[in-house]
């Protein structure tokens, strides 16, 4: 877990007729999220009398998103991106942190919020996801690693799958199409069967519970076609940018005016933190029982973009104005934690542009950056 | 000691007071904490002693303004319930429309014994503490709301937009679905109840702090929408906000 490219143990071929014997098998041990659609293309007429060009306007996300299966039929593994990104299962929206109980309005016992998570198999993440998981190690486990998270995060076992990029993608201009980090089995899909790479002990454990064929020429070939054909080419173009430059086109561009143009518009409704797999914010309240004898310390995820995020008491608020506020959200990702992380903390899925409403695009916002700069 | 409560109903449909009574589960242990001294739909008990008051509704008679006045006398907490009470909600429709003829559309050739004003959330006439908000007001809102005042601590109310707690949910945008959605700009804290239930945000719970209505605007046109039609969906339930209404 968290661990830097890993070394190849073995690769096999998984025929994918095989996929089912492989989940029965895992089903006794392991919950098993896979990308499912949850919004059916038929689901674009629940809408009345709408355009269809009008919803081109909103491209393809197609509402995917990571939900708990019991057969691979279930899944929809040629999906380009899922709605929430995969920090909800180590991070969830809402968690009890500890549980309390009080007595006469005084704390008479706490203890840890009881959990029974199973252990879990995430198969299907896409390279970008992967990255942004290690980044939230990199932010919860580095220096005092945070238990609630850490637990959840020990039980996980990842399996990775080649993506279906769309224009909204730029992983590769961040460096986080990576498929050697982090995983412990890496499917490729090429066609019958997927092209299996093994790189942890725990996917060797996994793999050998079906029987699999050894690896052809003509396999090799089948992966490399398949990779390239899920390189973020459209989106990665777009990003004009070279990503090492960020922070100081960040520091440089800091007073330009585009920035307003981008908080006018923006409705400061955190969707883009909230579905960014590296955001990671949250706010903690402590929530009582209706007996008010016990209660629970909750955590929620908070977002950076909140207009009340920033806000202190006697009501200061160190971020007022949404261009603040979208400045801040921008440099968390390619100023501050880059120059800690030495990499972005934005992986390039491309969420936050697909997802908002008011049309502000992380891929726009770095060209706007870029294009102003060089003008000074 | 337990604190002693009141509930008063205004303009509305009483839906907010049927909500109450609807948290089966939770109604014995209300009654643990506080003392209901005051409350029709439930109760023939009726005294002024009240700490706190709940009040739903709009003001839309002069009798209403004279009452409200009276009940914030009585009260030392004064907490709106619902739409109505909180920002005017439906209500106030009414003011978008001649006083005259609408009071006629109502009570016909009787329509002169009723008085009528133009139609008021709670704190336009007196002071409110806290605000519970939606058309009807949600449960959990309420019972949170309970709780901290029964502990003396002041209670969280969401400034935020729907969209926080529909992406902490996981649902798909109703934008993406080709819908209208008022979600971007309306308060949350109903656990984003209607588009998680296939159903765009129609803004019950009124405008999220510092809404950027101008976007909002946009962004519907985009979608073709035209401006009437943006007005008459912003009237629905931010009629209390005359800027995006007129």
């Amino acid at each position: 877990m968290g661990e830097t490219k890993t070394k190849v143990i073995k690769e096999v071929i998984l025929p994918k007729r095989k996929l089912p014997e492989l989940f029965e098998k895992l089903l006794p041990d392991y919950d098993i999220y896979g990308p499912v659609q949850k919004a059916k293309e038929d689901a674009y007429e629940i809408a009345p009398g709408v355009d269809r060009k009008t919803l081109d306007l909103k491209k393809k996300l197609r509402g995917n998103d990571f939900q708990k299966v019991e057969s691979p039929d279930e899944l929809n593994l040629e999906y380009t991106t899922t709605v929430t990104s995969l920090k909800k299962f180590f991070l969830p929206p809402v968690e009890d942190l500890v549980k309390f109980e009080l007595q006469n309005v005084k704390l008479k016992d706490v203890k840890e919020a009881e959990e029974q998570i199973r252990p879990f198999i995430l198969f299907g993440v896409h390279p970008c996801d992967m990255q942004g998981i290690l980044r939230l190690d990199y932010s919860f486990i580095k220096g005092n690693p945070e238990s609630n998270y850490l637990s959840k995060r020990e039980k996980s076992v990842i399996v990775g799958v080649n993506c279906v990029p769309d224009e909204y993608c730029f992983c590769e201009a961040v460096n986080a199409q990576v498929y050697d980090e982090g995983y412990d089995l890496f499917f490729t899909n090429i066609g019958q069967s997927f092209y299996v790479t093994v790189y942890t002990e725990k996917g060797r454990e996994i793999i050998d519970l079906v029987e699999t064929e050894e690896v052809t020429d003509t396999d090799v070939k089948e992966k490399q076609k398949a990779i390239e054909r899920s390189r973020s080419i459209e989106g990665s173009e777009q990003f004009k940018p070279d990503y090492h430059n960020m922070p100081l086109l960040c520091k440089a561009g800091d007073s330009l005016p585009f920035w307003d143009e981008i908080g006018n518009r923006c409705f400061s409704c955190g969707t883009c933190n909230l579905v960014c797999p590296t955001c990671y914010c949250f706010d903690v309240e402590d929530v009582m029982n209706i007996n008010l004898k016990e209660g629970a310390r909750k955590r929620f995820w908070d977002g950076c973009q909140l207009e009340g995020f920033a806000a202190v008491a006697g009501g200061e608020n160190f971020r007022a104005s949404r261009t603040n506020r979208n400045k801040h959200r921008f440099y968390r990702k390619f100023l501050y934690l880059m120059e800690e992380y030495q990499k972005p903390f934005c992986v390039g899925c491309g969420r936050c542009g697909r997802q908002c409403v008011a049309d502000i695009n992380i891929i726009e916002t770095s060209n706007l950056l870029y294009d102003n700069v060089e003008k000074i | 000691m337990k604190p002693k409560v009141a509930f008063f109903d205004f303009t509305g449909c009483e839906g907010c007071q049927l909500q109450k009574l609807n948290c089966e589960k939770e109604l014995l242990d209300i009654l643990q904490h506080v003392e209901i001294v005051n409350f029709r739909e439930a109760t023939s008990v009726r005294r002024d002693d009240y700490d706190i008051a709940f009040v739903e509704g709009s003001i839309s008679t002069p009798t209403d303004v004279g009452r409200i006045q009276k009940i914030r006398e009585n009260a030392k907490i004064l907490v709106t319930l619902g739409a109505c009470a909180s920002t005017g909600g439906l209500n106030k429709l009414k003011n978008f429309q001649p006083l005259n003829e609408v009071r006629e559309y109502v009570y016909g050739d009787k329509a002169g014994y009723f008085d009528t004003i133009p139609v008021m959330a709670v704190d336009e006439v007196v002071k409110v503490d806290y605000k519970i908000h939606g058309c009807p007001m949600d449960k959990n809102d309420y019972m949170n709301v309970l709780k901290a005042l029964v502990m003396g601590s002041k209670p969280v109310i969401p400034d935020y937009p729907v969209c926080v707690e529909c992406k902490r949910k996981g649902n798909v945008c109703r934008y993406e679905l080709g819908e209208i959605c008022l979600g971007p700009i309306t308060r949350a804290g109903c656990d984003a109840r209607c588009p998680s239930n296939n159903v765009a945000c129609t803004g019950c719970r009124g405008l999220a702090e510092n809404p950027n209505v101008d976007e909002a605007t946009e962004v519907m046109k985009k979608y073709g929408l035209k401006r009437e039609d943006i007005i008459r969906k912003y009237r629905l339930f931010y009629g209390y906000w005359q800027e995006v209404t007129k």
